[in-house]
């Protein structure tokens, strides 16, 4: 099982980032020069220290930053109504390639769980109608393995967000090499250890209890009890690889997510009010030189 | 036999004179007078005829005053051969500067008349021999036919005032020009052509416009409002948790312990 303790432990030289701005915490290995940080591409960064941690595994980029580049340009370049800041270069040229601490844990669900469930049939008597509603209590014993659950221990990247491109295949995990670092930063985990392994315990249970609800036979069916536990095993640390693109666009922060490995990607994507206004423009100007144009030529 | 057949080919297109730009007349005597066959030679009339120049009726464009390039001949050439094949009426336009003796209206009906012109049509003299230049349009035709009611007097003093700015100007070929464009925006402002006669005269298209901008202005918006419910839906980051895809299937054990009835409740149907 982890401990609070294991966090940031490398084990090789690194040098260790604070962005001002955005308070992320992060790693560069290497002679590699950091200018900005790899959350939120600020240049209001500073080296805070040199750290020496012990090595963690690590699962390889194979999507190269070209890939998630081409990949962004193609949701937003001919997308008509994303704000321009979205689609400028110095966007698109600040997709970090970032490795980013996880947890990586097998779980066991096992316990009773007890519902209450019930049926309703309709029933004629005497040329009135009733409803028959008939309670049951039902208890289940469940024992479910999960293998290679993923708990994210930085909270720089929402847990919903990261979830959706979280398809990782820890088949091909290696052990830490840091030449597999270069040219890209590793976020330091900074989530409390308690609240991430609560946070996915509960994750867990709420899809037993799914799995569980699913499997009774009566139509109504209500959470009444539940005695089972979720228990972590085989847990390691893990640095997973994520393209990360943040843009600030009127005070809101929208973030671009590809998955390192398989090119999963989740983005948030905004329509801009003056994109709009010039598209509607742009449309209008259109559609009246066609008009105009038949109408003088036919 | 070769040779004298590419001669002859030669010959023809680089001797045959153009076909629109003429100034030949033919010499009208007392023994053939040359004029149609409609025409009747009286003692009235017959010093007009010798005074009226005689020409080929199909050359349409006569410039004894030699106001025009020859490409510019050849542009007022087609533009007119244009009118004819919509209208099918006829079409001449002489500049001269010697009228023979006659006014202007007698000079141009009788041009008009007196070759073999078609019974319906259009003449426009522009004359530069006097102190300032004098322009007639004759519309030839029965009183009631198609073309008497297109080229109506107002129109054609309409036409006139339009065209003598130019003229006036120097800009003869403008004006000319301009003079077979009114010819033919008339002409299709009576059939259904939508051509409409702006402030200064000119003959232009009648534009939809309020039309244009409504149509235009619903469309766009509609188009817009399509696009962005449409990218709305795109651009909602569908988030998913592939927790499922973590599940052991083989691990899966749930057994049903106990399933028992509890409660019985009757009641009536709303």
């Amino acid at each position: 099982m982890y401990q609070e303790d294991e966090h940031n432990s490398y084990g090789i030289a690194s040098r260790k980032f604070h962005c001002r701005d955005c308070n992320a915490n992060f790693l560069s290995l290497g002679s590699k020069v950091v200018e900005h940080c790899c959350v939120c591409n600020s240049a209001n960064i500073e080296s805070v220290n040199d750290v020496f941690e012990k090595k963690p595994f690590i699962v390889p980029f194979k999507k190269s930053l070209e890939d998630a580049k081409n990949d962004y340009r193609s949701k937003v370049l001919f997308h008509p109504l994303v704000p321009f800041v979205f689609k400028s270069k110095a966007t698109i040229e600040s997709i970090h390639k970032v490795y980013l601490p996880v947890f990586v844990v097998d779980a066991t669900v096992e316990g009773n769980i007890d519902f209450l469930a019930g049926d309703k049939t309709n029933i004629m008597k005497e040329k009135v109608q009733f409803v028959e509603t008939k309670k049951y209590s039902v208890l289940q014993k469940v024992r479910l393995n999960f293998r290679n659950i993923i708990l994210n221990l930085t909270s720089k990247i929402q847990d919903k967000l990261f979830h959706t491109v979280c398809d990782y295949q820890f088949d091909s995990i290696l052990d830490f090499e840091p030449s597999l670092l270069e040219d890209s930063s590793v976020l330091v985990a900074d989530k409390d250890i308690k609240e991430v392994a609560e946070s996915g315990r509960n994750r867990i249970m709420k899809h037993s209890l799914n799995i569980a609800k699913s499997n009774i036979q009566h139509a109504l069916k209500k959470l009444n009890a539940n005695e089972a536990s979720v228990n972590f095993s085989n847990s390691k640390e893990v640095l997973v690889p994520v393209y990360l693109l943040l843009i600030r666009y009127k005070d809101k922060e929208y973030v671009y997510l590809m998955n390192g490995e398989s090119g999963v990607v989740s983005s948030e994507l905004v329509f801009g009010m003056t994109e709009i206004i010039l598209f509607s423009l742009a449309m209008f100007g259109l559609i009246f030189l066609i008009a105009f144009l038949i109408a003088y030529y036919l | 036999m070769k040779k004298s057949l590419l001669i002859i080919v030669l010959s023809y297109f680089l001797f045959v004179p153009i076909a629109f730009a003429s100034t030949n007349t033919f010499p009208r005597t007392e023994e053939n007078y040359l004029v149609p066959s409609d025409v009747q030679v009286t003692d009235v009339n017959k010093m007009d005829i010798l005074k009226t120049p005689a020409v080929d009726s199909s050359e349409k464009l006569y410039d004894f005053a030699d106001l025009f390039t020859d490409q510019e001949e050849a542009d007022i050439y087609q533009k007119m051969y244009d009118f004819m094949g919509i209208s099918q009426y006829d079409v001449a336009i002489v500049t001269t500067k010697d009228m023979n003796g006659f006014i202007i209206g007698d000079y141009t009906n009788n041009f008009y008349d007196y070759n073999s012109f078609k019974d319906e049509g259009v003449i426009f003299t522009i004359y530069l021999g006097g102190i300032d230049p004098q322009i007639y349009m004759g519309v030839n035709g029965l009183p009631e036919s198609e073309i008497r009611k297109i080229y109506t007097d107002a129109r054609t003093r309409q036409t006139l005032e339009y065209v003598y700015k130019g003229i006036k100007a120097g800009n003869y070929f403008l004006a000319t020009d301009n003079f077979v464009k009114i010819l033919k925006g008339f002409y299709e402002i009576d059939h259904e052509k939508s051509y409409v006669i702006d402030d200064r005269g000119n003959v232009v298209k009648d534009i939809p416009w309020t039309e244009i901008i409504i149509l235009a202005t619903a469309l766009s918006f509609i188009i817009v409002f399509l696009l962005v419910n449409r990218l709305k839906k795109y651009n909602v980051v569908k988030y998913s948790d592939n927790i499922e895809s973590k599940l052991d299937s083989n691990s899966i054990s749930i057994t049903t312990e106990k399933d028992e009835l509890v409660d019985r409740v009757l009641s009536k149907a709303k």
